[in-house]
């Protein structure tokens, strides 16, 4: 077998870095770092670069929230394929339903539009300012609860809410004295994290 | 290794309709696999909803398993293939393989800067590496898969996966360069 060129050599090196390499391929890199320093710099660069690859922390990842999810995506799959034997009549009638209400909204959205008024669906872009949080808000909590805990604290709700219920908060300062306030609420508030 | 065994318990359980073996295997996967999705998304709600689709896949097709890979090399395949498609229908120009060759760039500052105090840079110039080369990054330095491992997760040579990675260190030095003001 002929002997490598450097580029071959450089090309294994992440997998020298990370253990995987074995057998010939890790006998000839070992054999390349032995007399060239250049390679020894480089071996130096990726091992620091997989150090700080692994210290890279994502937000939380979804944990049970997820999982419940999943199984009801499971059981909505379930009921759907269980609803395609359903006689036809009530697909007609549902379709009838469908496009009375296109026609009621197509009529609220045509009046609607002479005013200056455009929420309905609309999207806005907002710029987040200072610190993100997210939560979920307690199951039976009131809307006025929600808006009366909001202001108090000066909080804008900036994304949200995702399919798992969670709310992303924009906080201006002292982040960490809005989780304490927020963890005191579980009438509002029922789980928060700081993002940032 | 034990997980791997244990994988493959489960996922023969999933495929005679057990939930509580989905759970499971949820539990063992969810974490890892999230942040490989997180990691090439950006975003962490298209995350959570791709983890979600990969599950949901993995509950309909376990059967499909065949055990010619590595349970966790199956699984962070179809969640390679979700993010891609993701990614194609909202920044083509994000998945583009090609790349002009770079000059190497000061080695040896660049070997000093890299480390925790300059974390910020390292994750900023991670975000902005293409996605295929920061799967690639991210499946040798934190999931530390062979090269192999990683041609079958992301279904390309397995030279292609060293030119990837080759790419991606290239990159990842021109960023720090450039973020550090390395001479």
């Amino acid at each position: 077998m002929a002997e490598p060129d450097n580029k071959s050599i450089e090309s294994l090196l992440p997998f020298y870095v990370n253990g995987s390499l074995n057998g010939e391929e890790l006998r000839l890199v070992e054999q390349a770092l032995e007399n060239n320093q250049a390679l020894r710099q480089e071996v130096i660069f990726l091992q620091n670069l997989r150090k700080s690859v692994k210290e890279q922390e994502p937000d939380s990842s979804p944990g049970e929230f997820g999982l419940k999810r999943l199984q009801k995506s499971i059981s909505n799959a379930s009921a759907s394929e269980k609803k395609q034997s359903t006689p036809k009549n009530i697909w007609r009638f549902a379709a009838v339903a469908a496009c009375l209400m296109l026609v009621i909204q197509t009529v609220v959205v045509n009046l609607e539009s002479e005013s200056t008024y455009t929420a309905a669906g609309g999207k806005t872009t907002t710029v987040a300012e200072g610190y993100i949080v997210s939560v979920t808000f307690a199951p039976n909590v009131s809307e006025r609860l929600i808006r009366q805990l909001l202001i108090e604290n000066n909080v804008t709700i900036i994304d949200g809410p995702s399919a798992l219920g969670i709310y992303r908060l924009s906080v201006t300062e002292n982040p960490e004295n809005l989780v304490t306030l927020f963890k005191a609420r579980p009438d509002v508030i029922e789980s928060i994290q700081l993002d940032n | 290794m034990e997980d791997e065994s244990l994988a493959v318990k489960l996922l023969n359980k999933i495929s005679a309709g057990d939930q509580d073996a989905l759970a499971d295997f949820y539990r063992l996967f969810e974490k890892p696999l999230y942040r490989f999705i997180k990691f090439k998304l950006n975003d962490s709600f298209e995350a959570y909803d791709i983890l979600n689709e990969v599950f949901l896949e993995v509950w309909r097709k376990a059967d499909s398993f065949e055990g010619r890979s590595k349970v966790s090399t199956w699984l962070f395949g179809i969640a390679y293939y979700k993010t891609i498609d993701k990614l194609r229908k909202k920044k083509p120009e994000m998945i583009d393989d090609d790349m002009p060759d770079i000059e190497d760039e000061a080695p040896t500052q660049l070997t000093c800067l890299v480390n925790a105090e300059n974390g910020v840079a390292v994750r900023f110039c991670l975000e902005a590496l293409k996605a295929a080369h920061r799967a690639v990054m991210e499946l040798t330095f934190f999931n530390d898969l062979s090269y192999r491992e990683i041609a079958k997760i992301v279904d390309c040579p397995e030279n292609t996966v060293k030119t990837r990675m080759f790419h991606a260190k290239q990159a990842m030095k021109q960023c720090l360069t450039k973020r550090m003001g390395v001479e």
